[in-house]
């Protein structure tokens, strides 16, 4: 493993300098990082867009795998479907270049497969288990963000919040 | 106010509206508004726990915004009683709802004090543009009142770059969330939840 991949995410700039500056290695002189900053990968945003599209896949299974409940979860997997739509139109305001943008319109419901528990009952838990950890991430997300995407993630994570009501 | 929620009696209702939040701001510090970890079958197990970071001073744009959040707790909180005099089936739902909406007037108030602003006085009665008269116009009421608090707490979060407001805000917000779907649920009303809560 090279020392590329060892460091590669977010921290990877800040270790790829500090190994420069204190010669770790030993040679003696600091040698330039091969390293570049990658504004893009950085954005808290990418998590969010990365949990919406996964959950809204579990959701889009669940609802074949438990067709009783399908009423319930529709209107979830519906609003999971706009939050996504949102969130990739705001990374791609501030990044024309990333997905969802104009150019390189993605944002086409997500299709995949996942796995998800045996009976109805453990898969709502699961449904709902998804929600909250989503509603920790976006409420997470709220505090160092600029107002418009705060009050975004805020929208959100209170949907959200209520996703976990109707499905006790 | 864009629902037909209550206004002071005489008052402007747009007076009161939700500042644009989608200004950009800078950036802000952390704030840790950690969740409950329990299944959200009420209202509080929604809520964000209450910030660790101490409150700060308020900026204009912060003060107009919880102004216009506390004008509609209060509102609230005069309404809910008009809603307990027809949905008289709901007494839990309303007296929970109610109490819920008292506690964030009272906070909203002293976080508005402790931040050098002075609250608005709750007005003695409220227009509401639903003619009340039984149970399914009272809970359409009920409807509107968390709609106008979810509505003007986002607000607040986008409004500042205050972690620990952005967290006070968000407890305001998810409440009113959580509260808008129960109602929903009792009344039948599909769907039950909205993509973004607070917003139009």
């Amino acid at each position: 493993m090279t020392r590329r991949t060892l460091f590669a995410g977010v921290g990877a700039v800040a270790a790829a300098a500090a190994l420069s500056a204190c010669s770790y290695f030993g040679s003696g002189e600091s040698e330039p990082s091969t390293l570049q900053l990658d504004p893009g990968a950085l954005d808290p945003i990418n998590g969010l867009i990365a949990t919406t599209r996964l959950h809204l896949l579990r959701l889009n299974a669940a609802i074949a795998a438990t067709k009783a409940e399908a009423g319930r979860l529709t209107p979830l997997r519906d609003d999971r479907q706009a939050q996504l739509t949102a969130l990739e139109k705001e990374r791609a305001r501030l990044d024309p270049a990333a997905p969802g943008s104009a150019a390189t319109s993605s944002t086409a419901a997500p299709t995949g497969a996942v796995t998800l528990p045996e009976t109805p009952e453990a898969i709502i838990s699961a449904v709902r288990g998804d929600a909250a950890t989503a509603q920790v991430q976006f409420t997470d997300a709220i505090s160092a963000a600029s107002r418009f995407r705060a009050a975004l993630y805020g929208s959100i994570a209170a949907a959200l919040a209520s996703h976990r009501a109707v499905l006790v | 106010m864009t629902s037909p929620a209550p206004t002071p009696s005489g008052a402007d209702p747009a007076a009161s509206g939700p500042a644009d939040p989608s200004a950009a701001g800078s950036d802000a510090g952390s704030v840790d508004p950690s969740l409950s970890g329990s299944d959200a079958g009420s209202t509080a197990a929604a809520t964000p726990a209450p910030s660790a970071a101490q409150p700060g001073p308020l900026t204009a744009d912060a003060i107009e915004a919880l102004q216009s959040a506390l004008t509609a707790e209060q509102a609230a909180v005069w309404a809910y009683g008009l809603v307990a005099a027809y949905a008289r089936d709901q007494v839990e739902m309303i007296t929970e709802a109610r109490s819920g909406h008292l506690l964030r007037r009272d906070s909203t108030t002293a976080r508005l004090i402790q931040g050098g602003a002075t609250p608005p006085e709750p007005a003695a009665a409220y227009d509401v543009s639903v003619d009340v008269k039984d149970p399914a116009s009272a809970l359409q009421l009920a409807m509107d009142i968390e709609t106008d608090a979810a509505a003007g707490w986002r607000v607040v979060i986008g409004s500042t770059d205050d972690p620990e407001l952005r967290g006070f805000a968000l407890a305001g917000l998810s409440d009113a969330a959580v509260r808008l779907a129960m109602w929903k649920q009792v009344a039948g009303v599909t769907p039950t939840t909205v993509p973004f809560a607070g917003q139009a």
